[in-house]
């Protein structure tokens, strides 16, 4: 029988505010929802996925605990072509969803003549435009080959990679060295500067590193976030703390197993890149979330990634099927001299770090860049709070001490996001939409809600056909 | 179900995003051109789209296309029947049954408006409501910048008051909007072509605030907002009655806004009678 | 003396808020001088040229507000700030301090409020539905105040809901009060030991009050929403309220209001009410009754009587005495019907009612039924006729202002009155206008100034029938308590001050209409 008429009356309200205003008057106690319609109003997927709801739930929470039960750590480099499984010759790896090279966008092309003039496919951009035309190269998403790279995300078969390994469950996954700020190849600058710079990344770095990560054995990256998250970063926008404790982990050794020169030049372009560990972040979330895929009836995102043309998700228990929307430009905080007319639509694999619940889902651990996100702690606090909305777990290593050490919002149901009608917050770098000319500012953007609807509506079709 | 019961004859098509929210408002943008979507009570506009039973908290996305715009996934057509024209029409004329017209709006307007509306322009006494050391500047300056609009000084006078003053438009850009109205109308009345003028007083008074251009806008064209139409339309036509109330209804506009306009107005359409 | 600027950016305030805000800035004591406007450049120039512009507003954009002020000192100076920043707060629900954002879905608010028990929904009728089911599988009850719901789900969420031992009060349920406390549209009213049951709004607001006004009170008051009791609905939480309130040890008495419910739910009304031991009333408002003779309900024939049954049964009293205090009243009405009828001219012959509760429309038009000229109305009950235009009034005339014809774009009449403040101007112009009969709804949700609506167009009404040089009585109801917002006394009063003839019920009102009507044929 109701119990209602013996309970003290709570009341949630979802509408007129009035009413709770009332509610307020009386001495009730109540709660408001603010309530916003389903992005999607057609009723037929709502009816499959409740019809499914028990198995959606078993299989997310398996999709969960592989997540969260990861475990991360570095354990060497290679060359790419040796390393990344299904590496060619002639394939190029780029960011974001599939791509052909008439659609690539500004940064992307750039970055494109770049490695193939490094690649030495020719010499000049004219030359490598043509190359790259020809159906000579291949093109293909780093996301299909276990591997992840920051904004054009381009990795060619010579450059050298981290080779990030998940021990609980024996996958792997790939990324680039971070190459810095100004005039960089993610960022498609092709200039012989660049070039240099790889090169000398590929015959210096590299070894210096290989030789200190091998002397090493391997290095808890997941370790290395989690206290990262206690000192301001959130491993996207903010890498300065997690730089910082990797490089006091490198830097003996480096220094034990490298000639001086050798090594001095190795510990200073370390020291001089605040976001040398956001290739690795990227990569311990890839590594993370590989684990998640293929689970059948599961609704949990595993992949978000923008190819500066598209953004593209991918599920858990829709296989490799990605789902696309036209990538939108970021509100951002633009350097002196740019604005939003300079600015590239959002490019890059690095929003896999939301994917796991870092960058904007962990932003309430970063004081230091709430101006980013709208000038206020508060700010940055509500855009967590608000993940936690269309996440399924709150994560177990990663803590959030503003929040009592709240563990970050983690795991993005395609479900959630459709009925509360909100969509991820990302935290961004923004490039200019020309070619090698760089980073113009940072920013935020909620992810376009295209790719959302299309994967919901592709899974329900998908269980139906089950 | 979206209930359309207006829209504007100067929608552009786009995608918008919001701009800002009130209860019966919430505008929308995309780059520098503007969509507000109203209750009833806000009546019609160049840019406005008059809807019933939506409730605005729950209003996100826009998109306008050629015959139908979405809204938060519905699709709602512009049926022609609705177009709302902005245009102000002028048909006979009588001098005189103006005038008289305009003194009574005059006088409606200084009674009913807000106590920090322009109507201190036009009554010396309810300068008495400004107080603070910003709100003396702000009628020093309106003082003599319409001395400037006296002589026929209009760009000096454009920089003293445009941007100035409270609301999300601000004051001065209000009365610049009235005054370009009523421009507008006399090239009607008189059969004149202020078309120099207009376009000059337009190329001054607008600036960096998107919005306010938009309103700005609307009035170089000549397009007018319901509420200011129905009102004009009162004067050239009906009695006092009918003026009252159309009076009520602009300066409901805003705290100041609508008052503000129709100061504005009266200055530009007296400069020609006097 | 110092100037302390405060920048808010990107944020949206009306215009009318702003001047607030900027109002109550000024009127602080301490502060000496201030402005707060948008940081256009030349807004900014003026501040500079005023002496308020600090190094914070330098860099304020057109969108963004500027407030500045002036006073003696820092402790001053923080003071005021805070203080600006409660007034911005109120009117403004985007700045919210870290953590205190509203849930954006029930299942969040559930985590904030984990023993909530009721789901007040009040979205588009597409959405509530599903949003309902929601709060019924996280166990809540459900008031569903949306209407545009359909029948299909009705059902299904009302079936769900037994199953689970909850409430579905709705869909387009306006009105509960839930131990003691009044939900959406409802009055502030005395608990007690009557236990009701309505399919209908008004109904349920003139029956609590008029309870709560004779000095007994309400245990619950549970809405079903007007389509409970049709047939395809089959009457299953008029059905589940009946059994809870007989459960309920609160509850002595039980009173049930409804619009004629169909056979089929009436036979199981029937048949529940049998087995339980508490005294139960029944307003079924233009039923044929013969369903109900052999029942144990104790028919009232209209809200008034239905109220003051319960009241006498909760009191242990028979019914004798309500008839015996209604028949008393008639005759009060009856001299008051003589004298007010004594002063029409010859061409005022016809009743215009103008209600703004739906249920005092049907309860009006069941006292006219059997009129020798036609009777009218928009929401026509056994003999009236439909009117042909809405607008327009033709003999006997009882209209539903909050039928959905008339609230196209406007909200319900019981919050804006300027629909029927016109309808009643043009009634009054009318030379065949013997009575006007309206009806005044107090309590939350209703217009909280009703006052300030009703008063000037009763002046009006009187300006303009003695410059016709007639006669013309208002009749109105006023259904509310004390304890209302709005207080009832202070409304009656006001009303009378003016001549408005204010009647206890609407019950009253329309005898009183249908007397004066009669005296003057």
């Amino acid at each position: 029988m109701n119990k209602l008429f013996e309970s003290e009356l709570k009341v949630i309200n979802i509408g007129l505010k009035s009413f709770k205003e009332t509610l307020d008057e009386q001495k009730v106690q109540s709660v408001q929802v603010d309530w916003k319609p389903p992005l999607i109003s057609d009723s037929s997927s709502f009816d499959v996925i409740r019809k499914y709801s028990d198995k959606i739930e078993d299989a997310n929470k398996e999709a969960l605990k592989r997540i969260l039960n990861s475990k991360p750590v570095l354990v060497g480099m290679g060359k790419a072509i040796d390393v990344i499984p299904g590496m060619k010759k002639n394939l190029l790896l780029h960011a974001g969803p599939p791509i052909v090279w008439d659609k690539m966008c500004g940064p992307m092309k750039g970055a494109v003549i770049g490695a193939l003039i490094y690649e030495g496919f020719a010499k000049t951009y004219d030359e490598a435009e043509k190359v790259a035309a020809s159906g000579k190269i291949e093109f293909s998403p780093c996301h299909e080959h276990a591997t992840v790279g920051p904004m054009a995300g381009i990795v060619s078969p010579s450059m050298p990679v981290f080779i990030l390994e998940n021990e609980e469950f024996g996958n792997k996954a790939f990324c680039t060295m971070n190459e810095g700020l100004g005039k960089v190849l993610r960022y498609g600058a092709y200039d012989e500067s660049v070039i240099g710079r790889l090169r000398w990344m590929e015959n210096v770095l590299y070894p210096s590193l290989k030789k200190a990560i091998d002397k090493i054995g391997k290095i808890d990256l997941k370790n290395i976030i989690a206290q990262a998250l206690h000192m301001g970063d959130e491993v996207h926008n903010r890498n300065r703390a997690a730089t910082s404790l990797l490089y006091r982990i490198l830097a003996p050794v480096i220094v034990e197993v490298n000639e001086k020169d050798a090594a001095i030049s190795t510990l200073n372009f370390i020291n001089s890149n605040d976001h040398f560990f956001l290739n690795l972040s990227m990569g311990v979330s890839k590594v993370s979330l590989d684990a998640a895929r293929n689970i059948e009836n599961s609704s949990i995102v595993v992949v978000m990634a923008r190819n500066g043309t598209e953004f593209g998700i991918q599920l858990s228990g829709t296989g490799d099927q990605w789902f696309t929307g036209i990538s939108p430009i970021p509100e951002a905080l633009y350097f002196t001299g740019y604005t939003k007319d300079d600015a590239n639509p959002d490019i890059g694999d690095s929003s896999i770090t939301e994917t796991n619940g870092l960058g904007g889902f962990a932003i309430a651990a970063s004081p230091a860049i709430v101006q980013f996100v709208g000038g206020s702690t508060n700010d940055a606090v509500n855009y967590t709070l608000k993940m936690y909305e269309i996440t399924t777990a709150e994560n177990n290593i990663y803590k959030i001490p503003y929040l009592n050490f709240r563990g970050t919002p983690t795991g993005i149901d395609v479900i959630k996001v459709i009925e509360k009608n909100i969509l991820p917050f990302i935290d961004t770098g923004v490039a200019h939409k020309n070619a090698g000319i760089g980073q113009i500012g940072a920013g935020v953007l909620e992810a376009p809600a295209d790719p959302f609807k299309k994967a919901f509506i592709g899974f329900a079709n998908q269980l139906k056909n089950n | 179900m979206i209930k359309l019961l207006s829209f504007g004859d100067h929608l552009v098509k786009g995608i918008y995003n919001v701009h800002s929210r009130f209860d019966k408002v919430i505008n929308f943008y995309s780059g520098n051109t503007f969509v507000f979507i109203v209750n009833n009570s806000i009546r019609g506009g160049p840019f406005n789209i008059v809807v019933d039973d939506v409730n605005f908290s729950e209003l996100e996305n826009l998109i306008i296309a050629e015959d139908y715009f979405l809204l938060n996934e519905e699709k709602v057509f512009f049926e022609t029947s609705k177009k709302y024209d902005s245009e102000i029409k002028v048909t006979n004329f009588d001098e005189d049954k103006f005038k008289s017209n305009l003194n009574y709006f005059e006088k409606a307007l200084i009674e009913n408006s807000s106590g920090k509306s322009l109507t201190f322009l036009l009554d010396e006494r309810r300068k008495k409501n400004f107080k603070s050391s910003y709100e003396i500047e702000f009628v020093r300056r309106f003082n003599v910048a319409v001395e400037c609009f006296t002589s026929s000084n209009y760009l000096e006078g454009i920089k003293l008051i445009k941007g100035i003053g409270f609301g999300l438009t601000p004051s001065g850009d209000d009365f610049i909007s009235g005054f370009l109205i009523a421009l507008n109308v006399n090239q009607k009345l008189e059969k004149v072509d202020y078309s120099n003028l207009i376009a000059h007083i337009y190329e001054a008074a607008k600036g960096n605030n998107a919005f306010t251009n938009a309103f700005l806008l609307a009035a170089k064209n000549g397009s007018l907002f319901e509420k200011f139409k129905n009102l004009i339309h009162s004067i050239l036509y009906s009695g006092q009655n009918e003026i009252l109330e159309n009076t009520r209804t602009l300066i409901s506009f805003g705290e100041t806004s609508g008052a503000d306009q129709g100061v504005g107005f009266l200055f530009g359409i007296k400069r020609n009678l006097k | 003396m110092m100037v302390t600027g405060i920048l808010k950016r990107g944020e949206y305030f009306d215009s009318v808020s702003l001047m607030l805000i900027a109002k109550k800035i000024s009127e602080l004591d301490i502060v000496l001088d201030s402005a707060a406007v948008m940081g256009t450049p030349e807004n900014i120039a003026l501040l500079k040229s005023s002496g308020l512009l600090t190094d914070e507003l330098q860099n304020a954009g057109d969108m963004d507000l500027m407030i500045a002020f002036k006073c003696n000192s820092q402790n001053e100076s923080d003071l005021i700030s805070k203080k600006i920043n409660e007034f911005l707060k109120k009117s403004s629900d985007e700045i919210e301090s870290p953590g205190s954002q509203n849930p954006s879905s029930l299942e969040s608010a559930i985590k904030i409020l984990p023993d909530a028990n009721l789901a007040m929904i009040s979205v588009a009728g597409k959405y509530a539905g599903d949003e309902a089911m929601k709060a019924l599988q996280s166990g809540l009850n459900v008031m569903l105040f949306s209407d545009n719901v359909s029948i299909e789900k009705e059902i299904e969420l009302k079936k769900f809901a037994r199953e689970k031992g909850l409430f579905v009060m709705g869909p387009d349920c306006g009105t509960a009060i839930i131990n003691g406390v009044p939900l959406a549209f409802a009055n502030v009213v005395n608990r007690g030991n009557i236990g009701i049951i309505a399919a209908s709004g008004t109904g349920l607001q003139e029956v609590s009050c008029l309870i709560s006004n004779s000095g007994c009170g309400i245990s619950q008051a549970i809405g079903t929403g007007g389509r409970d009791v049709k047939k395809e609905v089959g009457g299953i939480m008029f059905l589940e309220g009946i059994k809870a309130l007989a459960e309920d040890k609160n509850t002595e008495v039980i009173l049930s209001v409804s619009k004629p419910p169909a056979d089929e739910v009436l036979i199981k009304v029937v048949e529940l009410v049998n087995t339980i031991e508490k005294p139960i009333v029944g307003v079924f408002l233009n039923a044929s009754i013969d369903l109900l003779k052999q029942s144990k309900i104790n028919i009232a024939k209209t809200l008034e009587e239905g109220a003051l049954l319960a009241v006498a049964y909760s009191q242990k009293k028979n019914n004798k005495e309500v008839t015996k205090r209604i028949n008393v009243r008639e005759g009060e009405l009856q001299r008051i019907a003589e004298s007010e009828s004594s002063k029409l001219n010859a061409d005022q012959k016809y009743l215009r009612a103008l209600f703004s509760g739906g249920t005092f429309c049907d309860e009006t038009q069941m006292f006219f039924q059997k009129m020798s000229e036609e009777v009218f109305s928009n929401t026509p009950v056994g003999t009236v006729i439909k009117l042909k235009d809405i607008w327009k009034s033709e003999k006997h005339t009882i209209i539903d202002l909050g039928d959905d014809e008339f609230t196209v774009g406007k909200p319900h009449p019981m919050i804006d009155y300027s629909t029927r403040n016109k309808r009643i101007l043009a009634e009054a112009n009318d030379p065949e206008t013997a009575v006007i009969l309206l009806d005044i709804v107090l309590g939350y949700g209703s217009n909280l100034n009703p006052l300030a609506e009703i008063i000037p167009v009763i002046k009006e009404v009187k300006k303009l029938t003695s410059q016709q040089k007639k006669y013309l009585p208002v009749i109105c109801s006023v259904t509310g308590t004390e304890k209302d917002p709005q207080n009832r006394t202070t409304v009656v009063v006001a009303l009378e001050a003016e001549g408005v003839l204010v009647m206890e019920s609407n019950a009253a009102a329309s005898k009183l209409a249908k007397f004066l009507i009669e005296k003057k044929r």
